[in-house]
């Protein structure tokens, strides 16, 4: 952190304990303002004598440290802020918030060019992982036979290790998750070369390893194809949910938000093949419900009617493609997996008439079933007959690294730790011995290595089979780079020095590596730190021309964050040529006896369950079921009442002889025949907060013939008779014809710009406030979100925002300042999706102000709704009175209730709410005062955009605009003008500040 | 004595063979020998439900309002729904003393007494309930506008500030007015007293009256004016208490047939809560000569009046939403009687529109047992009454996805049990030392006050 800032001057300075020449060093940083006499000093200093001696008599022993050596960027009161990039596989690049040393809110990075300055809900979310309390908090060795844990030193646990290793005659290997960047990969090249037999595996539970062996057999190369959703005009998804668990699901859902907005009277179409309605498929125009078994036929009576009935490409002449692609023809299959008559036909109208600017897209758990190749094979076909590979489909330039571990990889790790091969086994970044099925025999293979070393934060369920666990730190603290996708590099840098006594898993792995060797040996890098700025100038600074000394080039990169090495605005992406004999590969497509089959599907918030001690992970909603701190296994309304299942009841289900007990959620839109449960629930030793929470899915999956299988899996159900709560926080799902949310279908929406919704005429006795200066307001666009929950997540790290956990939630009492409401229309085993974020309107005529007895809430001159925390009683009045039920009461203390150190992560900017009090959206109250002074320091106005709100700023959709309705220029003016633009519930004439955007469907 | 009817009701008002000592004798009876086993049991038992409330506040005061059921959106239940109930309870006192007064509807004087005196009780129980309700109960009096060197000020746009002030004023004016009805009656047990602390205290209670003519002069005029003043406050008090929810935005709330809906139900409800207590009251402190069938009689015709009020309230209700077409009221309405709680609103309808229906007998407004359970109903259903219009209206308004469902824990049972407590732990000590019925006023109405020398 102190980096760049740690230049000469700086580090003589801070030798000097005693600043001998006050006047000096005053001078020295230049600021004419500040001169200090010799008098002065001694009379601040008698004051300060004075007033020390006054507070000495009632100052309790408590120790405090005064800022005698104060870090030069650390200005009490004042923001720091730091480019790093996540930690996650998908590498997205963000900014760290600081305040007094200690990193309190996530943003992503303006420059990035993946996730353009937004962040997904998982990554706002791990800052709060930095503050958990349940991480280690120092080494500790792990005794086998007994289940004790020691406190150990580092040197001694380095030691200890390093003589296994030096005297290891079997392999030593190392398996970590996802790791793309430069300097890892090289440290991790090195470390292997220190040993004779060494070898490192990837695993990720949650890999999209099928894309590419895919991609292998279709095009001869095995990338992971960066996904242009930007580009893409019309996307078909064949059972995939890239919004919620794509690989790279924040640059996924910003491209896909782009371009569902309506330009021109034209936005994107958007058609759902899956066996439940994800993330993803609520955003979709058209949404089929399609077993995962059967994907692969609709894929290929999609060729079929492509290739063969409309004959719109060159292989249609192919011997191999029609023999496959002859049984599939668009009726027959349309017939078999129960889809109405001529969806085929209309899809392929659709892409057709996109060509080259449309997506086939699938991967993820749901459809990883015994055809999942052959459902990937037939999607890269399709892609290359639309001529959307080289187009949105980028193989060639800027492929991605995010997703890589092969099931494969490890399970011949497995045989060869039964057969006692391996030496010794690091393990960082992944959690096999919860991901895994017990079927994998991964916990008894991993007994019989002689030497675990685990590199998590904790001792969870594969920690606890380790004999060290020598704790990693979180990335906030630690140096790192990463390559997500090729040529785009990025940097970590720490914003707070190590929590506990932890250290970087690179350090670790490199003071192995040193004492392994011996002392005096190849100590060529005193730590990580040097390693990668070495590696940064050996593989990135030389190989690419550049102009600046390095050092230029490594604060640059540190400022900015990242180092492009390809201009990715220039497209020179091209078409690859498919290869007809991958289509062999499909084979026989089999059937499943069982009438139910169960589908995996990994989870918006959870994704593998790694960050399961982290509640507001866990707090926050899925964004389809709206169901918080639990998994269930959704079941079709029909399928529900055909087995006499309610809501919450609890039963067993039995795949692969593998029995456990679940809650049932009714889920309109499944498909009857399917089960659906997530992934990612039952840690069991992952926290506090975390443990047993949920149940692990993972377990129901298998793995077979080195790929996972985790989705057509037959299934036996049964009712237990018991019931459960399940915390849903949506109360009715079907807005009742209300005017909450209006929408239209394009058509509809070209030939009237105001479809779907009518202009109330509003009358009032009262001339109307005016707003001299500012009117602060908002413009929501419907058509973009996509529900994600990055708001929320945003929201509660701004606004410190307090969890309280499932019972409370249970009882309708979560605190959240901005909810997306679901709501379904239709019918309800195929209903239609809108999501509407709820947040306070901010009314002009306020329900909430007129009836609070003590004027805790009032308005402002800038049309804010204001609600004043010490001045509230908490009569609730205001939420009673409030149509929109935006407010939230503090039923208890809750910040009582805050694990040190978790209190850290709180914004100093807002208030921590007592019990006792009302609270809601402020519209980012503080960001805005810090724009408005920032502004009035620089003598300017404040100009549009110059703040954001949380919610808006991190909208990975861009549905969240936020600025001044005064300013006619501003975008939100603009917006809120806009034909589609209506106010909910308008006819109660509150007048809110928030323009909702119609919803336009198109199909 | 039997129960006796009287022909000439009203004209003769009480027990004609009742003389001028026999009414000082028997009423003040009661106060004068040792208390009861039934009473320091009745005692003991209603101060342990207290005892009960004192907990839930600890807790409420010191964990949080979460441990009641309140949730997002129904934020206001159980307590509110109290605090309104007693409010009504507190409305028949006050009409039976001021209202019947100017009426001169003479046959009030048997129970104006009891009846003012639960009024201030209700009133008591009632006002503990925003107080207790709010989450920082502690720092309640800034509902109060007082001078502060903060500058804050109340909303005077705020119904609940109108409550305030209209609440206070209402337990001020009839606390007073029943005060000044008990001199008379406190010199009477004054001069009867015979040990020192008893004289002493009910001495200084009777404020020096002498009985001569000017303190009756002063006296008269005095209760006039407070029951001229009392008079529109039995309206006001209860209009506005109806005001926190007819002026809210709310569909089941915003309403303008509240205020009279709420005046209607808190006379029946009170005159129900009368004959609740009034009934053993006569018994065991054999009062049944003063207080007769035919008193009660009259005032199950008031209930049987008040009762079609408000059902013709809540059958208008249903018309409006309907006759409206708003979407929202009719929603709400059609969910108020089939939706999740369609079993309070159903037994509200029972207890207050069919069940008092039975007054138009005679057999049913004479008979004491048949009586007193249709007034425990009429209880139950008037609390069910703000109960349903509170919570339903609540747990389902404009915004499907917040609908919530609320069910009463066991602090909002305890709280509801603590009220009746600390209401009975008054109206016992009220009935041991104070008297129970007007001496002075039933001395005026005797038919033959004097013996006849034989």
């Amino acid at each position: 952190m102190s980096e760049f800032h740690e230049d000469a001057e700086f580090k003589k300075l801070k030798k000097e304990e005693f600043l001998s020449k006050p006047q000096s060093f005053f001078d020295s940083k230049g600021n004419a303002d500040i001169t200090f006499s010799r008098r002065d000093i001694l009379k601040l200093a008698g004051a300060a004598a004075v007033f020390a001696a006054a507070a000495c008599a009632r100052r309790p022993a408590e120790k405090i440290v005064p800022y005698l050596d104060p870090a030069e960027e650390i200005v009490p009161g004042k923001a720091v802020w730091y480019s790093s990039t996540s930690d996650t596989a998908d590498g997205c690049g963000i900014l760290v918030k600081t305040r007094e040393g200690r990193p309190i809110k996530l943003e992503g990075n303006p420059d990035h060019p993946m996730n353009k300055g937004t962040l997904s809900a998982r990554d706002q979310a791990a800052i709060l992982d930095l503050y958990d309390p349940d991480r280690l908090k120092n080494p500790v060795k792990i005794s086998q036979a007994s289940g004790q844990i020691l406190k150990t030193d580092w040197k001694t646990a380095d030691s200890e290790i390093a003589k296994v290793l030096k005297s290891a005659r079997g392999k030593v290997v190392l398996l970590t998750g996802t790791i793309h960047g430069p300097a890892r990969k090289r440290l991790i090249r090195d470390f292997l070369s220190t040993f004779s037999n060494a070898e490192h595996i990837t695993f990720e539970a949650l890999s999209e390893e099928e894309i590419l062996e895919a991609q292998e057999l279709c095009y001869g190369n095995k990338v992971l194809p960066r996904y242009r959703f930007d580009k893409a005009e019309v996307l078909v998804f064949l059972g995939a949910d890239p919004l919620a668990s794509g690989h790279s699901k924040t640059e996924f859902a910003y491209g896909f938000g782009h371009q569902r907005k309506i330009r021109d009277g034209q936005m994107s179409k958007v058609i759902s093949f899956e066996p439940a309605l994800s993330l993803t498929g609520q955003n979709a125009d058209l949404h089929y419900l399609v077993k995962p078994q059967d994907l692969v036929k609709v894929g290929l009576a999609l060729a079929h009617q492509l290739i063969i009935a409309e004959n719109k490409s060159r292989f249609g002449s192919d011997i191999v493609v029609q023999n496959i692609l002859k049984d599939f023809s668009a009726k027959k299959v349309e017939a078999e997996v129960g889809l109405p008559d001529g969806t085929i036909k209309s899809v392929v109208a659709d892409l057709w008439s996109a060509k080259g600017k449309g997506l086939v897209y699938t991967g993820g758990l749901t459809i990883r079933d015994n055809s999942a190749l052959a459902l990937h094979i037939v999607t890269n076909l399709l892609n290359s007959v639309l001529e959307n590979e080289g187009n949105t489909i980028d193989g060639v330039q800027g492929v991605s690294q995010q997703s890589q571990g092969s099931y494969s990889e490890l399970m011949s790790l497995i045989s060869d730790m039964k057969a006692g091969k391996i030496e010794a086994v690091l393990i960082y970044g992944n959690n096999p011995a919860y991901s895994l099925p017990k079927s994998a025999g991964f916990e008894e293979a991993l007994a019989k290595v002689k030497t675990k070393v685990y590199l998590g934060d904790r001792v969870d369920e594969t920690g606890s089979l380790c004999d060290f666990a020598l704790p990693s730190l979180h990335f906030l603290e630690s140096w790192g780079d990463a390559e997500p996708q090729k040529g785009l590099y990025s940097l970590m840098q720490p914003t707070i020095s190590s929590l506990h006594d932890n250290r970087g898993w690179e350090d670790s792995l490199l003071s192995l590596m040193h004492e392994t060797k011996g002392a005096g040996l190849g100590k060529e890098y005193a730590s990580w730190h040097d390693f990668l700025k070495d590696t940064w100038y050996k593989e990135i600074y030389l190989k690419n021309d550049l102009v600046a000394g390095f050092e230029n080039f490594w604060i640059s990169a540190l400022r900015q964050g990242l180092f492009e090495a390809v201009d990715r605005t220039v497209d020179r992406n091209s078409p690859r040529q498919f290869r007809t004999g991958a289509l062999s590969k499909i084979g026989k497509i089999k059937k499943t006896d069982s009438k139910f089959t169960l589908a995996l599907y990994t989870p918006a918030m959870q994704f593998d369950g790694r960050a399961n001690n982290n509640s507001w992970l866990l707090e926050t909603p899925d964004p389809v079921s709206k169901i918080a701190w639990d998994n269930y296994v959704k079941i079709a309304p029909r399928t529900a009442a055909e087995l006499g299942l309610q809501e919450t009841d609890v039963v067993s289900l039995t795949v692969n002889d593998v029995t456990q007990e679940i809650p049932v959620h009714i889920q309109p839109g499944t498909h009857p025949e399917v089960l659906t449960v997530a992934v990612g629930w039952g840690r069991e030793k992952v926290g506090r907060v975390g443990n047993k929470v949920g149940v692990n899915a993972f377990r129901w999956s298998k793995i077979q013939n080195g790929h996972l299988v985790s989705s057509s899996l037959p299934v036996e159900i049964k009712k237990t008779g018991k019931q459960v709560k399940l915390a849903n926080v949506q109360g009715h799902n079907y807005i009742e014809g209300r005017p909450i949310i209006y929408e239209a279908t394009l058509e509809e929406y070209q030939k009237n710009p105001e479809a779907g919704h009518e202009k109330e005429k509003l009358t009032s006795m009262w001339s109307t406030h005016k707003y001299e200066g500012h009117k602060w307001g908002m413009a929501i666009d419907l058509n973009s979100c996509i529900g994600c929950n990055a708001c929320m997540l945003a929201c509660q790290a701004e606004n410190n925002v307090p969890v309280v956990g499932k019972e409370q939630v249970w009882r309708g009492r979560e605190m959240s300042w901005i909810r997306i409401d679901r709501y379904y229309s239709g019918d309800p085993e195929h209903p239609e999706v809108v999501n509407q974020p709820m947040l306070c309107q901010h009314c002009e005529n306020a329900p909430c102000e007129t009836v609070c007895p003590v004027i805790a809430t009032v308005h402002n001159d800038e049309g804010l709704n204001l609600q004043i925390y010490n001045r509230c009683v908490g009569t609730r009045y205001c939420s009673n009175n409030c149509p929109y039920k935006v407010r939230r009461f503090n039923w208890f203390d809750y910040s009582q209730d805050l694990a040190t150190p978790l209190d850290l992560v709180l914004n100093p900017d807002v208030t921590v709410r007592t019990k006792g009090v009302m609270e809601k959206c402020t519209f980012c109250i503080q960001r805005i005062r810090e724009g408005k002074e920032k502004a009035k320091q620089l003598g300017v106005k404040v100009k549009d955009g110059d703040f954001k709100t949380a919610c808006q700023q991190t909208c990975p959709a861009e549905a969240i605009t936020f600025g001044d309705l005064n300013d006619p220029e501003s975008k939100v003016s603009q917006l809120s003008k806009d034909p589609r633009g209506y106010h909910t519930l308008e006819a109660l004439n509150t007048r809110p500040s928030i323009a909702y955007l119609t919803k336009i469907r198109n199909k | 004595m039997n129960e006796t009817e009287i022909k000439e009701f009203p004209t003769v008002l009480v027990n004609p063979e009742i003389k001028l000592d026999d009414v000082t004798k028997d009423i003040a009876q009661p106060l004068e020998r040792k208390p009861s086993k039934a009473w320091l049991i009745l005692l003991a038992l209603s101060m342990a439900c207290m005892g009960v409330g004192v907990v839930v506040v600890y807790y409420n005061v010191t964990v949080g309002l979460g441990i009641n059921g309140w949730n997002h959106p129904v934020m206001w239940g159980v307590y509110i729904t109290n605090f309104v109930f007693w409010i009504g309870i507190g409305h028949a006192g006050t009409l039976i003393s001021a209202i019947l007064f100017l009426l001169r509807q003479r046959w009030r004087t048997s129970i104006n007494r009891s009846a003012e005196a639960m009024t201030i009780f209700a009133v008591m129980c009632a006002g503990l309930f925003p107080v207790l309700h709010i989450g920082r109960s502690w720092v309640a009096y800034w509902v109060f506008p007082y001078p502060n060197n903060r500058l804050l000020w109340v909303n005077f746009r705020s119904p609940l500030v109108w409550d305030v002030f209209a609440i206070s004023t209402y337990f001020t004016i009839s606390l007073l007015f029943w005060y000044q009805g008990l001199i008379p009656d406190f010199a009477t047990l004054r001069d009867k007293a015979t040990s020192f602390w008893r004289k002493k205290i009910y001495g200084i209670l009777s404020l020096g009256w002498t009985g001569s003519i000017r303190d009756w002069n002063h006296y008269e005029k005095a209760y006039l004016l407070f029951a001229g003043l009392a008079t529109p406050l039995v309206l006001s008090v209860h209009s506005i208490v109806s005001f926190d929810f007819s002026v809210s935005l709310l569909p089941g709330w915003h309403s303008t047939i509240f205020p009279p809906y709420f005046v209607a139900g808190a006379i029946f409800s009170g005159m129900a809560m009368v004959i609740t207590l009034v009934i053993p009251m006569r018994k065991y402190f054999n009062l049944k000569q003063y207080i007769t069938l035919n008193h009660l009689e009259v005032m199950n015709k008031v209930i049987l009046v008040t009762s079609m009020m408000v059902g013709y309230a809540y059958v208008v209700e249903f018309f409006m939403a309907w006759y409206s077409g708003n979407p929202f009221e009719k929603s709400m309405f059609w969910n108020r009687a089939t939706g999740p709680y369609a079993w309070a609103f159903w037994i509200m309808f029972t207890c207050n529109v069919i069940i008092p229906q039975a007054f138009w007998f005679k057999q049913a407004r004479r008979s004491l047992v048949w009586m007193f359970i249709a007034s425990i109903f009429v209880n139950v259903g008037m609390w069910m009454e703000r109960f349903v219009i509170i919570v339903t209206s609540l747990h389902h308004d404009f915004i499907p996805s917040t609908w919530g469902y609320y069910i009463p824990r066991l602090p909002d049972m305890g709280i509801t049990l603590a009220s009746f407590g600390l209401f009975f732990t008054m109206f016992l000590l009220f009935a041991r030392f104070f008297p129970t019925v007007s001496m002075a006023e039933i001395k005026a109405v005797l038919t033959k006050p004097f013996n006849k020398k034989a």
